[in-house]
């Protein structure tokens, strides 16, 4: 697996968990998977390793814009609102890939100064993978063109409904850098959605510009009238893209129906409140139906989207899945296209791999500053170099033959006892008469004699067979290889009688 | 064949599997896994005392090994197995890595550090103090230079953030009571103006020794003192370490002899305020052989130093780690301790 993360000072790494997974013997205890010891360093590689280190070109976001199993194309955004296209060759399933730095966009959204306060908030990917945009915490969204990597248009998602507002940054004022706290742009249909503390979500056509739905809150608590506070903190478009979850800073994650044609505006579903406990920080899909949400103290969640709006007190919904490792806020979640893998990146400064049925943390890697972002490469098999044979060693016994018994068919096992009873009686006949000698021919006399005997046996034995079940089709079949049998079983017994007399 | 009659003596007991009659089962694992509560403690009792015997067995082994060697005997000093030394192996342990130190040169504290910025420091109660929390804010203000106090009074701690900020402090610290005794301390970095607004430590408060306590304690004079940040190894500890170092002013005055202490062991931070005194070793007037000729001392052997105790004496120890300023309901925790998934060992150590 591959795996690219983006961190807070600048750095793009790419991480090999396969590399850096200790050597496992077979015979060591199973150790909790919060150690990490004798981790090999070897997993992690710098993209590029000459670039200067510095807060101002944190990495907020990634995005891939081409993912197959020979080259990776990828869009990162820097916190001073330049993007930058990264390609890659990974041809060779055993190294790190090739990088090198496409082109920059140096400031995606003009107009705007980038101090440390408003910062850039995402980058998607649409229409084919030709078109980027981007959105920062004002509600800009400028759409750059992935080949030339040049902005082609700019929006702003709060002031196009009506013309005259106008959103106006002064530095040092906090308060309207909220305006946009998350972003999620829906690759399929060309929409992007932005939502900010006490802004509902909003979908904008990347075509066009114009809001296309507008997300309703639920509605007021009907004991005290109040409003439900709003502050969506995560956006995810599902897989089918008619569904876009939001998770909330006020500890919910929602369901909203957003078909070109839908007149629901409310959610559809929401999760209870004691459900989750702190602010959800991302979300991911993992599964059909399975949605896993992140939260900012490091718990994340694995919630069913059929069931998650139950009421805390049904019995059945305490059922609640988790993914244990985390010790601080989760970043990103981002599932591998088609393994069933969860990476996970956060403030601890570690990336976590994670098995999404068994819930099972799979790897741990230690990078040294704090994560954003993170991306799965599209391979799924690793070549580690000659693979050790941890099997045992059971090929002395190769040149033996295995000892296989001759099939006797249960209908025939008495008729088949009973001869040799009749033959054992023959045999010791024959002996007794004849001591050496020609054995041999006594042998051909005996069997041509008790062929004869056996072929009217046979015959006896196949009408039986033949009243007994008609649907026997096998019979002739079983005749030769009873009488094969027979014979070698008779053969045998004659060389140990010979043997012992 | 005929069978052997048992020994008359043996007459009513269990006839004994003769193979295994001289052999004694080794116990090597400790027995916890036994459920039968009779038996598991038998065998326990079995295998303390065959450690037991192991350990005098390998002690005679040892003087025996020594008497054969004679005068070559190389004393090796058994180490005894200690918490520190047995600790797990941090993968976040700092060893002279330069992205970390990039990274340190660029975040939050680092104006503190290169004396950019002084800081000034607010301090703060509960609603409501007693009387033992303000001899320690006053012990803290001889700690720490540029102290500075306020009453809580109603205000909730965002908003005594904000305000804060708009007078310019740098620093706030929050210290929290219960039953006549501080036990939490809130330390939130406001930020130096146009810089990084930084992070926010809750710790868990003990052991509270005031001056007036501490026997033979000295006075603190209005001397900047001098920094000792130790024992920080990852890089959580480096971020603690780096957040308790910049309360502090970086041009100490070395006239004042004044040291402050942060200590980190096994993730306790004791905290110590001396006053320190270097004195050297008078010469030996007597010689111990006329043919000896005296021994020059080297200068650690010459000088020492002596300390002497200042102000208050406390405990911390960290509870969680946020982003940004005050903000437990909707902010992101960087670390947060949680018992169950990471205290499952003795020997793990996060700071």
């Amino acid at each position: 697996m591959r795996l690219i993360t983006g961190d807070e000072c600048g750095l793009l790494k790419e991480c090999i968990p396969e590399l850096s997974r200790k050597e496992e013997d077979p015979n060591a205890i199973v150790k909790p998977f919060t150690t990490m010891t004798d981790v090999r360093k070897d997993g992690v590689r710098r993209i590029d390793p000459k670039e200067q280190q510095s807060r101002t070109r944190g990495v907020i976001d990634m995005v891939p814009i081409e993912m197959d199993d020979e080259k990776i194309s990828v869009a990162a955004l820097r916190s001073n609102g330049s993007i930058e296209f990264w390609n890659a060759d990974v041809k060779s399933k055993r190294d790190y890939g090739k990088y090198s730095l496409d082109s920059t966009v140096q400031n995606a959204f003009t107009n705007i100064e980038y101090d440390g306060k408003v910062r850039p908030l995402g980058v998607g990917v649409f229409e084919k993978s030709t078109r980027v945009c981007a959105g920062d915490m004002l509600g800009n969204i400028a759409i750059i063109n992935a080949k030339k990597g040049n902005v082609v248009k700019e929006y702003n998602c709060y002031t196009n409904s009506k013309g005259r507002t106008t959103i106006s940054y002064t530095p040092g004022n906090n308060l309207n850098t909220q305006l946009a706290t998350a972003m999620a742009c829906d690759t399929i249909n060309g929409r992007v959605a932005i939502g900010g503390r006490e802004r509902e979500t909003v979908l904008l056509d990347l075509a066009t510009g114009g809001i296309v739905f507008k997300a309703k809150n639920l509605p007021p608590d009907p004991q005290t009238l109040l409003q439900q506070p709003v502050w969506p903190s995560s956006i995810l478009f599902l897989q089918d893209s008619n569904i876009m979850a939001v998770g909330t800073a006020y500890k919910q994650v929602r369901l909203y129906d957003v078909r070109e044609d839908s007149r629901i505006r409310r959610p559809t579903a929401c999760t209870p409140e004691g459900l989750l406990e702190y602010r959800i920080t991302s979300l991911c899909q993992v599964d059909e139906h399975r949605l896993v949400a992140a939260d900012s103290a490091g718990e994340i969640y694995d919630l069913d989207m059929r069931t998650m709006d139950r009421n805390l007190k049904r019995k059945d919904n305490n059922n609640v899945g988790r993914f244990v490792g985390p010790a601080g806020s989760v970043r990103q979640l981002k599932k591998h296209p088609t393994l069933p893998r969860m990476a996970v990146v956060g403030l601890d400064r570690m990336l976590r791999v994670y098995d999404t049925k068994s819930r099972k943390q799979l790897d741990c890697i230690y990078l040294k500053q704090r994560l954003n972002c993170v991306l799965f490469g599209s391979q799924d098999t690793w070549e580690l170099g000659e693979p050790e044979d941890h099997t045992m060693d059971s090929d002395q016994d190769i040149d033996l033959d295995d000892v296989v018994e001759d099939y006797i068919d249960s209908d025939d096992e008495e008729a088949i006892r009973q001869k040799h009873l009749k033959d054992f009686e023959n045999a010791s006949a024959s002996e007794d008469e004849n001591d050496d000698g020609s054995k041999d021919e006594e042998e051909e006399d005996s069997q041509s004699e008790e062929d004869d005997s056996e072929e009217e046996e046979e015959e006896e034995e196949a009408s039986e067979n033949d009243d007994a079940s008609e649907s026997v089709e096998d019979d002739d079949e079983d005749d030769e290889e009873d009488s094969e049998s027979e014979e070698g079983d008779r053969k045998r017994r004659e060389k140990k009688r010979r043997r012992v007399t | 064949m005929v069978k052997k009659k048992p020994d008359a003596s043996l007459k009513g007991k269990k006839p004994m599997n003769t193979a295994k009659a001289g052999k004694t089962t080794v116990i090597t694992r400790n027995p916890g896994h036994i459920t039968n509560r009779l038996k598991r403690s038998e065998m326990y009792g079995k295998y303390l005392q065959q450690k037991r015997k192991s350990k005098q067995e390998e002690r005679k082994q040892r003087i025996r090994d020594a008497e054969a060697l004679g005068e070559d005997a190389q004393v090796k000093k058994a180490v005894p197995k200690t918490l520190d030394n047995t600790r797990e192996i941090e993968p976040t342990l700092v060893k002279q890595d330069p992205e970390v130190f990039a990274d340190e040169a660029d975040d939050e504290f680092a104006r503190y550090f290169q004396s950019e910025t002084p800081p000034k420091v607010l301090v703060t109660t509960r609603p409501r103090p007693s009387r033992h929390l303000f001899w320690f804010i006053a012990d803290l203000q001889r700690l720490i230079p540029a102290l500075h106090f306020y009453p809580r009074k109603h205000y909730s701690l965002k908003e005594i953030c904000s305000f804060a900020q708009n007078r310019g402090f740098s620093h706030l610290i929050v210290l929290g009571e219960n039953a006549k005794h501080c036990n939490g301390m809130t330390i939130s970095h406001l930020g130096s103006g146009d810089g990084l607004v930084g992070p926010t430590a809750f710790f868990k408060v003990s052991n509270v020794v005031t001056s007036q306590n501490i026997p033979n304690h000295g006075a603190s004079t209005k001397h900047i003192p001098e920094l000792n940040l130790h024992g920080f190894g990852t890089r959580l500890g480096h971020r603690i370490g780096r957040l308790l170092g910049s309360i502090f002013p970086h041009d100490a005055e070395f006239v004042g002899r004044q040291v402050a202490t942060f200590h980190n062991q096994r993730d306790y931070i004791f905290v110590r305020h001396h006053r320190y005194v270097f004195e050297e070793k008078k010469k030996n007037e007597k010689k111990k052989k006329d043919d000896e000729p005296e021994k020059k001392l080297e200068l650690k052997d010459r000088v020492k130093a002596r300390l002497q105790e200042l102000g208050p004496r406390f405990t911390l120890k960290l509870r969680w780690l946020q982003e940004g300023t005050f903000d437990t309901q909707f902010g992101e925790y960087e670390w947060i301790h949680k018992r169950k998934e990471m205290d499952t060992t003795r020997r793990r150590f996060h700071l």
